[in-house]
């Protein structure tokens, strides 16, 4: 009788432990997943002085800054899942970054695979939280460009105008919205405050 | 030595293989019949197409390139000797553009016309009935099939020179060799297809008829297009760069010895880009194009809105194909589903692990 007690004990102290596994391992997962999210808002990235050369995005606000790859062509997915690893993309067929006429479409993730999310690539995870008259800053070759924030939208994938109608002057920023989802988007519209002729 | 190839070769272009599914108009009126009467018209058209274009194409280019200014030989001489070889540059240039393209477009959209069906001034408790069936079906099978093989062969050489047993000093200085190789394949295998799935406009009317009088249209139109392309490319670059300014010999002299060789610049450089699929089933008469090209690079097709949604397209030089319906396109995908799915996996096994852990029968610290 002693004897099927110890090893119904035995077999409750496995399950336990099982269990205790069970609990630790993906408590561990979900902090390897977001600690990268939420270490933005716990120590919010400082926003660092940009090389010489190259060209660069930077919120103030949302305290995000990365590098922008150019001419990534939006309409493959193959290609600019692989620069939006780098950065923020330029669509192809939008108007050249600090062009003074026509509308400059920048996208990157909000999130991307758990295991990818780093501060570059997930640039645009707070951009939701920008207010009209917030500014964003394009920055070439050591110049910057400031933009103010106009208006932003939650559009549909399919509304594809934003991207091909380029002719109205304005800085387009694209990511996906939820957050984790590619269900919609969310734009942000921003305008130049820099003289035409800069 | 330039060599430039440019083939067009099997160029079976059935370019404007018009299929005419030409748009007729019809006009059918049910007019003036007695009170009473019993009328009925009855119109089934069918039109069925199938367009096969089949491309095969072979295409071999041998290249081969000599230069030589080396292998000298100064030997067993009394005074100074200096052997000073040429430089030699080459360039072997291979082009294929064009080979294997199909275009089949039927896009009649700026001919299409009103179907008119009238059922007026009939006269009462008269029954009229018009029925209108028509279909149109167009079936088009492209395949093209391109084997190309470029073979290049250079051998250069200002080296391999022999100054042995001379008194004097000896100075051997051979020339530099510049070589440039480029091939580009480009526009093989292109099959273009544009159809149109516009239907003619339809004005139904029943006006002024008697009382009691029963007027039915019944009408249907449909308008299938099926189009597939097969492209199928092996293209081989066999390059065979052989190139020495070196390997020269200066043995047994009694004098000061200098051997200088020549620098080496060679540069390859190797364009492929096959397999261009353009396949369009839409009515836009603005951008009509009797004679397409197949570099044309509409939006990719649509695809449902799941983890990493948007478009596939392979890159450039591979199979570069779309199929643009309706409004397909979308906006880039920078979201990642995956997030949401290991959270809610994530989830499951932490609740599971607290089932086992405070439901196993055993309490906590027990």
């Amino acid at each position: 009788m002693a004897k099927i007690k110890l090893k119904k004990h035995q077999k409750r102290l496995i399950l336990r432990n099982i269990g205790n596994l069970l609990m630790l391992i993906p408590l561990l997962i979900l902090l390897y997943i977001y600690y990268p999210l939420i270490f933005i808002y716990i120590d919010p990235p400082v926003i660092k002085e940009v090389p010489k050369k190259g060209v660069f995005i930077e919120i103030p606000k949302i305290h995000a800054q990365a590098p922008i790859i150019e001419n990534v062509n939006p309409w493959i997915e193959s290609e600019y899942q692989s620069k939006l690893q780098k950065g923020v993309a330029h669509a192809k067929g939008t108007s050249q970054i600090a062009s003074t006429s026509g509308t400059i479409f920048l996208f990157a993730h909000s999130s991307d695979l758990p295991w990818r999310i780093t501060r570059q690539n997930s640039a645009f995870y707070k951009i939701g939280e920008l207010q009209k008259n917030d500014k964003i800053y394009l920055v070439k070759n050591g110049k910057r460009y400031e933009y103010l924030v106009t208006d932003k939208k939650t559009v549909w994938p399919n509304e594809t105008s934003y991207l091909k109608d380029t002719k109205k002057t304005q800085l387009i920023l694209q990511t996906c919205t939820p957050i984790g989802t590619s269900l919609q988007r969310l734009l942000v519209f921003a305008i130049p405050t820099f003289d035409k002729e800069h | 030595m330039s060599k430039r190839i440019l083939l067009s070769i099997t160029l079976c272009f059935a370019l404007n293989a018009h299929i005419f599914a030409t748009a007729y108009a019809e006009e059918i009126v049910v007019s003036g019949n007695g009170a009473g009467s019993s009328n009925e018209v009855n119109i089934n058209s069918s039109q069925n197409t199938t367009v096969n274009q089949e491309n095969n194409a072979e295409v071999k280019n041998d290249v081969e390139s000599n230069a030589n200014t080396g292998e000298n030989n100064a030997n067993d001489n009394q005074g100074d000797t200096t052997i000073q070889t040429g430089d030699v540059s080459s360039q072997n240039d291979i082009s294929n553009n064009g080979v294997n393209t199909n275009v089949a477009i039927n896009n009649p959209c700026c001919n299409t016309t009103t179907d008119t069906y009238t059922i007026e001034n009939n006269g009462e408790n008269s029954s009229n009935n018009v029925t209108s069936n028509s279909s149109n079906n167009t079936v088009s099978n492209q395949t093209n099939n391109a084997v190309i093989k470029n073979n290049i062969t250079i051998h250069a050489n200002t080296g391999n020179n022999n100054a042995n047993y001379n008194n004097g000093s000896v100075v051997i200085k051979t020339g530099d060799i510049t070589s440039h190789i480029k091939v580009v394949n480009s526009n093989i295998n292109s099959s273009v297809q544009s159809f149109s799935t516009k239907h003619n406009a339809v004005m139904l009317s029943i006006s002024n008829n008697g009382a009691g009088s029963i007027n039915e249209v019944i009408y249907k139109n449909t308008h299938n297009v099926v189009s597939n392309s097969n492209n199928n490319a092996l293209i081989l670059n066999n390059i065979f760069s052989n190139l020495n300014t070196g390997n020269n010999n200066a043995n047994g002299n009694n004098g000061n010895v200098f051997i200088g060789t020549g620098g080496i610049l060679s540069l390859i450089e190797i364009t492929n880009e096959a397999n261009n699929n353009f396949a369009h089933a839409d009515c836009d008469c603005e951008t009509e194009n009797p004679n397409p090209t197949p570099t044309l690079t509409p939006p990719p097709s649509p695809k449902p809105c799941t983890d990493n949604c948007g478009n596939s397209h392979p890159a450039d030089g591979s199979v570069g194909g779309a199929s643009a319906t309706n409004g397909g396109d979308v906006l880039p995908a920078t979201g990642s589903y995956l997030l949401y799915l290991i959270t809610l996996a994530s989830l499951i096994t932490f609740f599971s692990g607290w089932y086992l852990r405070y439901r196993s029968g055993i309490a906590p610290g027990n």
